[in-house]
């Protein structure tokens, strides 16, 4: 492992040996074609987390209707929420997309605190969903800036009305 | 012609498993020969001593020990077979003290979370190409916490100009997005007034 050792009783110096002898020489880089090649994976990953996106809301936004319609028992449809939510935000994180992240974190935070899942106010889940399919309908990959830390900041205060 | 990357064994930590899912999609797509991916750092721990790998890239918030307990056990376990292992430590949130300390715990290059294939094997080819020189002392045992800065490098910059021009098509499109999301932004407020 190590190509040189210098011990002075205080302190020991160990140098390795590079790395590149193992994967055929030094100073070959990795080649740029697989390197593209790379990239245009994570492109596609990132397209199919926008699509799940686009899903996940569609099918939230059908439940949310069905839910207020029929006024029950929603405990599922709350434990759903919080699984797709809770998933999409790890995907988010992930393929770069913070503010998606915030805004899936902000819903789940939110169904946390409710005693019940009775309480649950579907104003504030389409909200979230509008959010979140603006921020994939532009692809907006970064935090969002001032306008991102806007669109959290008015999902905050549509909470603490809710609460009210 | 690149490096045969089909030689190499990288081991990657993170309890998010779609970073996983990232990861090796980016390490197979350039022909790493092993990569092997844990949720936990004490599996992967286990997975090290079984099996060795060449690159370690592990995330800061590890369980059940944390990513810098999980460095200690590369470096210094007896049971660690290689304790000179790069270890490339990936996290949403370095600031200065979070650095000194990875550093101080024997990290060798650090990864800023959300990452794309061009940052993963910019790191990767660093820790290929610029073994760092170990350090033994009483109180430390890792990589030389100091860095030696070339600064009459006189080579061409490609990978760099390439890096550059894409950072500013994304500032672009960045830019233009933004407009588009403040529209929504007013619509929630008025959703809120109701």
């Amino acid at each position: 492992m190590s190509s040189s050792d210098q011990d002075n009783g205080t302190y020991q110096i160990i140098t390795l040996l590079p790395l590149t002898a193992r994967v055929g020489g030094a100073d070959q880089g990795i080649d740029e074609t697989l390197s593209d090649r790379a990239d245009t994976a994570v492109l596609n990953l990132q397209g199919v987390f926008l699509q799940c996106v686009a899903t996940a809301v569609g099918e939230i936004t059908v439940q949310s209707t069905l839910a207020e319609k029929l006024a029950g028992d929603n405990e599922e449809y709350v434990a759903e929420i919080t699984r797709v939510f809770g998933d999409l935000q790890m995907q988010a994180t992930a393929f770069g997309f913070p503010l998606a992240g915030n805004i899936c974190a902000s819903l789940c935070r939110y169904v946390e605190t409710l005693d019940s899942s009775d309480d649950l106010a579907e104003q504030v889940v389409r909200a979230h969903a509008t959010a979140l399919r603006s921020v994939v309908d532009n692809t907006i990959d970064g935090d969002g800036g001032e306008t991102g830390h806007d669109l959290i900041k008015s999902l905050d205060d549509l909470i603490s009305r809710s609460h009210a | 012609m690149g490096y045969a990357l089909k030689q190499l064994r990288v081991l990657v930590v993170d309890e998010n498993k779609h970073i996983l899912q990232l990861m090796r999609t980016i390490l197979e797509s350039v022909g790493t020969g092993v990569v092997q991916l844990s949720v936990d750092a004490d599996e992967a721990f286990q997975f090290y001593c079984r099996d060795k790998y060449d690159v370690v890239f592990t995330d800061s918030e590890v369980k059940p020990i944390s990513g810098l307990g999980f460095v200690d056990l590369l470096r210094t376990s007896p049971n660690s077979p290689n304790p000179y292992v790069p270890v490339v430590m990936c996290s949403a949130d370095f600031d200065q003290e979070s650095i000194k300390l990875a550093r101080d715990h024997g990290v060798t290059e650090f990864l800023a979370k959300p990452f794309s294939a061009e940052t993963v094997l910019s790191r990767l080819e660093a820790v290929l190409e610029k073994p760092r020189t170990f350090v033994r002392t009483n109180s430390y045992f890792g990589p030389d916490r100091r860095r030696k800065q070339n600064l009459n490098f006189e080579g061409d910059e490609r990978r760099k100009t390439k890096l550059e021009a894409k950072v500013e098509l994304k500032k672009e499109a960045a830019r233009r997005k933004k407009a588009a999301l403040s529209e929504n932004v007013e619509a929630i407020d008025e959703l809120a007034k109701d």
